[in-house]
């Protein structure tokens, strides 16, 4: 273990800005054991969230300093086991195993603690250098829970420092405790745990039939381990790096003893039981207080119900009365002016300048950043919602309506936040753990209403319905669900096959939501939802106006005019003329560009008439497919570009585009017929 | 691929259990209901991941929650865990606890 401080893993230069020989600390732990509100408290807004390479799984980075020493931290993705169910627990130990960072830090929690010691005893037989942090102390004292920090330490092996990382408490000791175990003067000595009785001659049999065999820089006693737990990846690995005859023979064993997976974890358990009886007095005792209480309310499959609508609601509520306003504001008071004021320094400047400035940018990339005010509310509700440990208690029960489409109730949450807007939605996918289920949930995300579309909605239906706009918008909103779920049922059955994945989802206990946690998060999501808007919104807006600005500067003899004009009888269908057609089209790098177009190519401005004019244009009929249309349509470009990125496919990308455009044609087409039908 | 995996070091002294003697499963139970996992018969990644959470043969769980349709909630190691009833139906536990 010395030779692993004096070489503190120069292997890891994806932090820029750092200096790569700073000692590397990786944060570790089960997800609700408070490893985010640590990894927040010590980096702050020193960390940098990306993507673990080449996996759509969040890799949080940070520094810190502490007694003049800068230290480099990695969050390691939140795992229950370092077996292969998920790209998770591959990325948790193959970063530790290759990385090799200089302290692993295992957050458990003290009120949690036969379950949380699992991935420490995982850990301790990876030979990382593990200092405990024994966090949530302040909830194990309410629990009546005590944990002797001391006995612990000394039967695990490993350092051991109580916290409560929520109020701050014991930071400071667990980085004394780091800085020890970085300089040598402290050495984890781990007491790994073993299999259960029954199969420990098995593992030996393994051990001695892969002896010298096992590829750097995995070690063997854990390979054998794994291999008996039936971990797919090491199987894969032994498969291939062993000779056909030996693997036969250690093949031949694994068949026999495919149980071996529950001696393993009853080994581990064992273990742990070991510990708590030496460390923990009243374990388990009052576990659940408030959270039972709460949880016949909020999981009950009736007032679970009630209260998530009630929940939704108000999220709504505030999105419409804090945001819309807001979002509104922004748009007139901003971006308008600066649009007047680029318009008016560049007077001089060529028309075309001018006009990719002002039209291009600010009217593409500005209207978009204007919908930040929603999502922040949005993001916000659902931070602290998480944060809380309500989420859960939604994707519970919602779990029985998410069967329809083979999902199951994690799909919800994702599928929820389009309300606000598709793309973090999407990205949101990244809390199911199965991949079918997630594709699945990518593909019918775009369905979902978002704030943008019904803002269109919101400008075209009073303009033709009056006072019952707002029984067609609750009808657009209900159609596009009912249309979600007969698509999901039938992608399910069609492309996945009617498979279902399993639901297994731990119910953490409530707790006091914490500021900076949420914070930081509502932080994160917003600055990657700009960055998304100052790249590839960016790049498409300029492409858009290119389009409507070629060949002679007028948009109604415009290429993206041709292209409406070309598209027209597809239009007729839907009782669409050319230029609701191109309007539609121009939908693609921001929905609520609709109106805008609309207004250029009505020559009148949206304040001004455009809704009399759209209204003295159009019957009826037409105006009732162009919203359907409108709520169904191809999903907006930052939703393409996301989807490409989650799925890391253009398949399912295209798959995701032509079957919203599909849709969306097909039912435009059917709600302008049957209007024509009954005389609207 | 299903699978069928009984606990090995099944006792066989059956009067510690409390109540009926033959194996039923998780799903069967009702609110309040105490009962010992004997095995599971999900696929190899639902196996792994349940023990993974605390659920290995001779554990005590507890039914916290289960209305006979959807998902059910219960206590394994002190964590409440939420289950599909898809997946509680392929746990088989005995009713009643022993030591």
């Amino acid at each position: 273990m010395s030779e692993r401080h004096e070489t503190p893993a120069q292997t890891v230069s994806r932090l820029t800005v750092l200096d790569p020989d700073a000692p590397l600390v990786a944060l570790a732990g089960q997800p609700n054991m408070g490893k985010s509100t640590l990894f927040n408290l010590l980096t702050g807004l020193n960390q940098h969230v990306g993507n673990w390479p080449g996996k759509t799984v969040e890799r949080r980075e940070g520094h810190f300093d502490f007694n003049g020493r800068t230290f480099r931290l990695v969050d390691l993705p939140g795992t229950y086991s370092l077996t292969a169910n998920s790209p998770e627990e591959v990325i948790a130990r193959e970063f530790i195993l290759r990385e090799t960072p200089s302290v692993v830090v295992a957050v458990v929690s003290a009120a949690n603690l036969e379950r949380s010691l699992y991935l420490v005893a995982e850990l301790a037989a990876l030979d990382a250098p593990v200092v405990v942090a024994l966090n949530m102390m302040d909830v194990a004292g309410q629990e009546g829970i005590q944990v002797d920090a001391h006995v612990l330490e000394a039967a695990l092996g490993l350092p051991v420092v109580p916290m409560t990382a929520s109020k701050a408490l014991g930071v400071r000791e667990l980085l004394g405790v780091v800085e020890n175990v970085l300089t040598g003067n402290q050495v984890p000595s781990p007491h790994p745990p073993e299999v259960r009785l029954d199969h420990q001659e098995v593992l030996e049999k393994i051990e001695t039939l892969i002896n010298g065999l096992v590829p750097d820089p995995y070690p063997e006693n854990w390979v054998a381990l794994k291999l008996l737990e039936g971990d797919a990846e090491v199987t894969h690995m032994m498969r291939t790096a062993l000779e056909p005859g030996t693997w036969e023979a250690v093949h031949d064993i694994l068949r026999l003893h495919d149980d071996a997976f529950l001696a393993v974890a009853s080994g581990r358990y064992e273990w742990i039981g070991r510990m708590l009886r030496a460390a923990v007095t009243r374990p388990r005792v009052g576990q659940i207080g408030v959270t039972e209480r709460l949880d016949r309310y909020t999981a009950h499959p009736i007032w679970g119900l009630l209260i998530l609508a009630g929940i939704l609601g108000l999220v709504f509520w505030l999105t419409f009365t804090i945001g819309s306003p807001l979002q509104g504001w922004l748009d007139e008071q901003v971006m308008v002016p600066l649009a007047g004021l680029v318009a008016g320094a560049l007077a001089e400047a060529p028309f075309w300048l001018q006009g990719m400035l002002v039209d291009g940018l600010i009217g593409g990339v500005g209207s978009v950043m204007t919908f930040l005010p929603i999502l922040v509310i949005f993001f916000a509700a659902f931070a602290l919602l998480e944060d809380v440990g309500y989420m859960a208690r939604a994707a519970y029960v919602m779990d029985n309506f998410m069967h329809l489409m083979g999902l199951h109730g994690k799909s919800f949450l994702p599928l929820f936040l389009g309300f606000g807007c598709n793309v973090p939605a999407i990205m949101g996918t990244r809390v199911i753990d199965s991949w079918p289920a997630r594709l699945l949930t990518i593909l019918i995300a775009p369905l979902v209403p978002c704030t943008a579309r019904m803002a269109v909605v919101a400008f075209i239906a009073p303009a033709f319905f009056g006072t019952n706009a707002i029984w067609i918008s609750w009808g657009l909103v209900l159609l596009s669900l009912l249309v979600l779920v007969a698509s999901g049922a039938l992608l399910n059955k069609v492309i996945f096959k009617g498979q279902r994945s399993a639901f297994i989802m731990e119910m953490p206990l409530y707790h006091i939501p914490n500021a900076r946690t949420i914070g930081l998060l509502v932080w994160q999501r917003s600055v990657a939802f700009v960055k998304k808007a100052g790249t590839a919104i960016l790049a498409i807006s300029l492409l858009v106006w290119v389009l409507s600005y070629l060949p002679d500067g007028d948009l109604n003899t415009s290429f993206l005019a041709r292209f409406g004009q070309y598209l027209s009888p597809v239009g007729r269908w839907m009782g669409f003329d050319w230029r609701l057609t191109v309007a539609l089209i121009t939908s693609f790098p921001a929905k609520e560009n609709v109106i805008a177009t609309l207004g250029v190519l009505f020559g009148s401005s949206p304040d001004a008439g455009l809704a009399a004019t759209l209204a003295g244009t159009f019957s009826t009929a037409t105006a009732l497919s162009f919203l359907v249309v409108t709520m169904l349509f191809i999903p907006c470009m930052a939703t393409v570009a996301v989807t490409k990125q989650e799925t890391n496919s253009w398949g399912w990308t295209l798959l995701s585009v032509g079957l919203l455009l599909a849709l969306s044609v097909a039912a435009g087409a059917g709600v302008y017929h049957l209007a024509l039908w009954i005389g609207l | 691929m299903p699978r069928h995996i009984w606990f090995k070091h099944h006792h066989r002294h059956t009067h510690h259990f409390r109540g009926l003697e033959h194996p039923t499963s998780l799903s069967e139970m009702t609110v309040g209901e105490e009962a010992t996992i004997l095995a599971f018969h999900g696929g190899r990644t639902v196996n792994n991941r349940l023990a993974s959470l605390g659920f290995t043969p001779g554990v005590k769980v507890n039914m916290i929650q289960n209305y006979g349709h959807g998902p059910l909630i219960v206590t394994v190691r002190g964590t409440r865990v939420a289950l599909g009833r898809g997946e509680a139906a392929k746990i088989i536990v005995e009713r009643g606890a022993h030591e």
